[in-house]
Formats: structure tokens, sequence, C-alpha cells
């Protein structure tokens, strides 16, 4: 801290005139751009990110034997002829590319979750708002950013794994169809739930303003709610089941096999209705808050 | 400039800013004056929009903040020198400041050169001092070359090269035309760098004028008065019924009487047989001024006595010291407290 530099040699200075800018919301993208790439949180979050998808879909590519897969692969159970025409249609790439989804959603909840209450939790945030007086703009900058973020690490990775995997499986037997549409889509539809899982959580963290707080939020949504409404004998919370978050997210990173709850455009919508309700929420409280 | 008409904020009960009314004029170093608690870092909040109004409303150049295209040439504001990100350098935080409004990256550099912060620009700002926080707070603040400068507290954790620097650096906008507000605790520091004052306490405007004003009103010397018997010699004074004179307690024992001279306080003791132990004319500084502005009636009844009347009525007669000290203000506060 010895660098003080003689600093009443050069005042505030005159500005040039070509300096003179305005606010925009594409300043704003880059500016969170900017904010989310140089912190080492986002890093590591999306590092651990990478490295789970990848290393889950290897170890199963690698210990899944010829055998296991009849077992694993019809929903009615094995034994029957059709359930065998079914295993052998699975596409066990896509499986085990997608076999980290779950870990990985809470990786992108936490990464949705830091970008904002990190700033509260700094008072990064009054930076940020005085800037932006209007308020709003700073949350949609996130959430885009944050979502397209998510969205192309997440791409990156399925497909990435996908390919990784594909040759161990192919060895042992197994199908790849990265050639099927459905495949193509459900490796897409885990991108989109990553980045709908980050925008949910921006949400949560923006309502909730503690990191803490926010992270546990996202989990009980994720993790905790699915099972709580299949246990609790209640006919109307099980048929609401397949409407929570992870169960709709999770349908649009598998090929629908025909007895799924919803259909596959209904998961999209319900997905996204998730992170829209959340971001609408957080939109209110923001722009009515004290920050 | 800055107009502030019947600004209020309350959190729940408490009243943070009550009915607080200024013009901060372009051109010249206002400083915002006032102890602990006053409401001088809400108000600044509330002229940048981070706490909305309770009522009342603030405007800047005419407009609400807020409806500015381009707020960071607007105003420059250092609120808290530590809103920052700790886990990010000082030069992408403001790299990401800037960008918001397309100021270019030679800006960044610019203010970081001018702020003295070269070395540690590539340092994580969770690793800085106060004083780095706060010259990083000021570079942000200067990053879109606002018209108007609102600094909570800058020479807080400044070394003196720093203090100097900004008393400078506030003068030389000041006299670009800028408009200038400036809070300090340091009352020797504002007697050196406002043109102007504004005095707050309990969230109310005590005084408002020219640092000059407010300094030559309270010339008329105040003087300190020891006596074992303090209780009895204010009712005394008080019972001679001069105008404008007010006692504060220093210490137990000790009080500071303004309103009258050396030689009436003298007599008025030895007429009532009370000994004094200290008689001393003071001159005022500009501390004593503030302190005397920012009195209020619980501090004196804890200083001087509580069952006694006349204190109380000695401080009815207050501090109606400074030109444009607002005698409504006083007698509202001494309402609240009753």
């Amino acid at each position: 801290m010895s660098t003080t530099s003689a600093p009443s040699r050069s005042h505030a200075g005159a500005p040039a005139p070509a300096q003179r800018g305005k606010l925009t919301f594409g300043g704003l993208l880059v500016s969170e751009w900017i904010k989310l790439t140089t912190v080492r949180s986002t890093v590591w979050s999306l590092a651990i990110l990478v490295l789970i998808s990848v290393g889950l879909g290897l170890l199963i590519a690698t210990f899944l034997e010829a055998g296991d897969a009849g077992a694993a692969g019809g929903p009615g159970g094995p034994g029957s002829p059709a359930d065998a025409a079914a295993a052998a249609a699975t596409d066990w790439a896509l499986t085990s590319a997608t076999a980290g989804m779950s870990m990985a959603s809470l990786v992108a909840a936490i990464l949705g979750a830091l970008n904002i209450t990190s700033e509260y939790s700094t008072g990064m945030i009054r930076s940020s708002l005085a800037a932006v007086p209007k308020r709003l703009p700073v949350l949609f900058a996130k959430a885009v950013v944050l979502a397209l973020v998510t969205f192309g690490v997440g791409l990156i990775t399925l497909f990435g794994t996908y390919l990784i995997v594909t040759p161990i499986l192919e060895g042992k037997g197994f199908e790849a169809h990265l050639d099927d549409p459905q495949t193509v889509i459900a490796l897409i539809g885990g991108a989109a739930y990553l980045a709908i899982v980050a925008v949910f959580s921006l949400g949560l963290g923006t309502i909730i303003r503690s990191g803490a707080g926010a992270i546990a939020a996202a989990v009980g949504v994720l993790l905790i709610l699915p099972p709580l409404f299949l246990l609790v004998p209640l006919e109307w919370l099980h048929d609401l089941a397949p409407y929570l978050l992870s169960s709709a997210g999770g349908q649009m990173h598998t090929i629908p096999t025909g007895s799924t709850d919803v259909e596959g455009w209904v998961a999209v919508i319900v997905s996204v209705a998730w992170a829209v309700v959340s971001l609408v929420v957080a939109a209110v409280l923001l722009k009515r808050r004290d920050a | 400039m800055i107009e502030a008409r019947s600004l209020t904020k309350q959190y729940g009960d408490k009243t943070a800013v009550n009915d607080v009314s200024f013009t901060v004029q372009s051109g010249k170093v206002t400083g915002f004056l006032g102890p602990n608690g006053a409401g001088k870092s809400t108000t600044m909040r509330m002229i940048v929009g981070l706490d909305r109004p309770t009522s009342g409303s603030v405007t800047v150049d005419g407009k609400p903040y807020a409806d500015y295209p381009a707020p960071l040439h607007e105003v420059g504001v250092l609120l808290d020198a530590k809103a920052v990100h700790t886990g990010r350098s000082a030069y992408n935080h403001l790299r990401a400041m800037a960008a918001t409004h397309g100021i270019p990256t030679s800006r960044v550099n610019e203010v970081i050169e001018m702020t003295g912060l070269t070395g540690v620009a590539k340092k994580r700002v969770g690793g800085f001092s106060l004083g780095m926080g706060q010259r990083l707070g000021i570079a942000a603040a200067l990053l879109g070359d606002p018209r108007v400068l609102i600094l909570d507290e800058p020479v807080n954790g400044l070394d003196p090269e720093g203090v100097l620097w900004v008393r400078q650096l506030v003068r030389y906008l000041a006299a670009e035309g800028r408009t200038v507000l400036l809070s300090s605790h340091l009352m020797s520091e504002m007697a050196q760098t406002a043109d102007h004052l504004i005095v707050l306490g309990r969230g109310r405007v005590i005084a408002d004028a020219p640092i000059a004003d407010i300094l030559a009103g309270d010339q008329t010397a105040a003087v300190q008065v020891k006596s074992p018997r303090i209780d009895e010699l204010a009712a005394a004074l008080v019972a001679l019924g001069r105008p404008n004179v007010a006692l504060a307690p220093v210490s137990p024992g000790t009080a500071s009487v303004t309103g009258l001279t050396a030689e009436i306080i003298g007599e008025t003791a030895a007429a009532n047989g009370i000994a004094l132990h200290e008689l001393t004319p003071t001159s005022a500084s500009l501390e004593d001024v503030f302190m005397r502005l920012t009195q209020d009636e619980v501090e004196y009844r804890t200083g001087v006595g509580e069952q006694d009347s006349a204190p109380a009525g000695a401080h009815a007669a207050a501090p109606s010291t400074s030109a444009s000290a607002s005698a409504a203000s006083a007698s509202d506060a001494q309402e609240a407290t009753r």
C-alpha cells in the first residue's frame, strides 16, 4: 500500500467529449459479463460443473456392462420382448452424458444465487444500483448473461461428454445416436435446464439477499420437494409432483419413453415458468426495497 | 445543484431524516456536518435513489437522479469505501462500472492514475486498506466525470497526503463549476475545505449557512466555568433574563456559557456566594460551534443535573448562535425530547 504516487499532480481532468457515454442495456450486459468472469467463484463453479458431468458420464460408461442395459432400460421392467427392444434403442451415451445433471443443476443454482448475493454481502450492490438507479435492468442483464454462460458451458459439456463416452460404449456393443434429433434435443434441453435453474436461483438470491439462504432454498426446491411430494400421502400432491422444477427439468434432457407424466413442451413451459416467477418476484422486491 | 424538499425517511419507528430541505449550490464545496446517526448518509443515499424517501423529494439539477439517461455522468457518488466486491480487482471493478455507460478503458486507467492506485489496481479489493478502499471509491465516483459529486466521509482512513489531495481535488472540481457535497465528522477538515455548511442533527437541518457566517456568528465568546455548585450558578445566570444565553456541559461541574461575558458570570457568582474554580473566556472553533449546534437536551441534562428545572429553562433560550440556525428546529427538537 505504498503506491500513493503524487495524487495532487493530476486533477479530475476536463473530460474529452468522446468519453461521454450513455447507460444502455448492451453496456449492462458487458458490465455483467465482466463481473461474472472476474471473480473466482464463477471459474470454480463452472469447473466443478464440467468435472461432475464428464466424471459421472465416464464412470457410467466405464462400468456399464451389456447385461445391465435391460434391467436399467425400460420402465416396464426386464423380460418382455418390447422391453428388450426398448433397451436396445436406449441411447446409453445420452444417459451417461446426462448422469451428472442433478448435481450440475445444483452447481448452476449456486452460481446463480452467488451472482447477486455476493453483491449484497460485499456492498457492491450499492455501486451497481447507484449506476443504474432504475434497478431492474441490472437484474435482467444478470439473468441474460447468467443464462447464456450456463447454457453455453452446459451445451459444450453435454455434447463433449456425449462424444467422450460414445467410443467407450460402442466398444461394448452399445449404440449411440447423435444423428437422432431427439438425442440432440435432449442434450440442448439439458443445457437449457441448467440456464433455467441458474436464473431461478438468481431470483431466489435477489429475494433472500443471503448466499446461504438462497442456496438452501434452491436445494430445497430442487432436491427436497420432489421426494416430499411423493411421500406425503395426498393424491393432489402426487399429481403436482411432475410440475416441480427438477421433475419438469429432468424431462428436458431425456428422450420421452411414452410413459412420462407431462408432455415435453409442457415440461419446458413449466421449467421456464419457475424461472420467470422467481425473477418477477425478485424484480418487484428489488424495485421496492432500499438498497 | 441538489435540491431536497421536505425529505423524510423512516425506518420502522425510527425517523432517520425528518423533513429536511436544503439546496446544494454548484461551484461550491458544501459540507454536510453532523454527529453519527444525524442522517447524513441516509440523505445522500436518497439523493441517488438507493433509499426511497418516506415523503418529500430530492432532485439533481432539476430532475430526479433516476431520470437521467447517463446517471454516472450526472452524479459521482462515494457512499462507503467498500461498496465493492472483495474478490474482484480494483481495475476490473472500475471496468465493470465503466462498461454500463460505455466509458472507455482509457478513462478507467485515468482515474486509477489520478487516485494513486496504479500499483494495486490488479490486486483484489479484499486486501485493500481503508485508505486504498477510499481511493477506489473516489476513483469510481470520478469515472463518469460527473457534474455533481457526493462524497460520504471521503477522508476517512486516508493518510495526510490523501487528505490534502481530496481537499485540493474537491476545491478544484467546485472551481470548475461542479456541485460538491461532502460529509465529514472532522470539523477542522470542513473549515479548510467547505464554502458552505449544512449541519444535521437528529435528522433535521440545524444550520445552513456559509461557513464564514457560522464561525462569525459564534465569535461571541464562550466562557468556560467550573464550580462545585454549577447547577445553582446555571439557575442564577438564567435568572438574569439576558437573551441568547446558553449553557453546555463540558464535564461534571464544568459548563461552557455563551451569551454572557466573564465579568457578568463572575459578578453573578459573587452576588450569589457561589465559589468559582475556573472562569475562562474561550474563542469558538468550528468544532465548538458544531458541538453546540448538535447539542441536545438529553445530553445537557445528564451533564448538569436532572432535578434542576433551571437548565431546561436556560436551554429554551439556546442555540440561536449562528446567523441562520433555525429557531424552529431547535424548539422542535426540544418538543421531541420532552
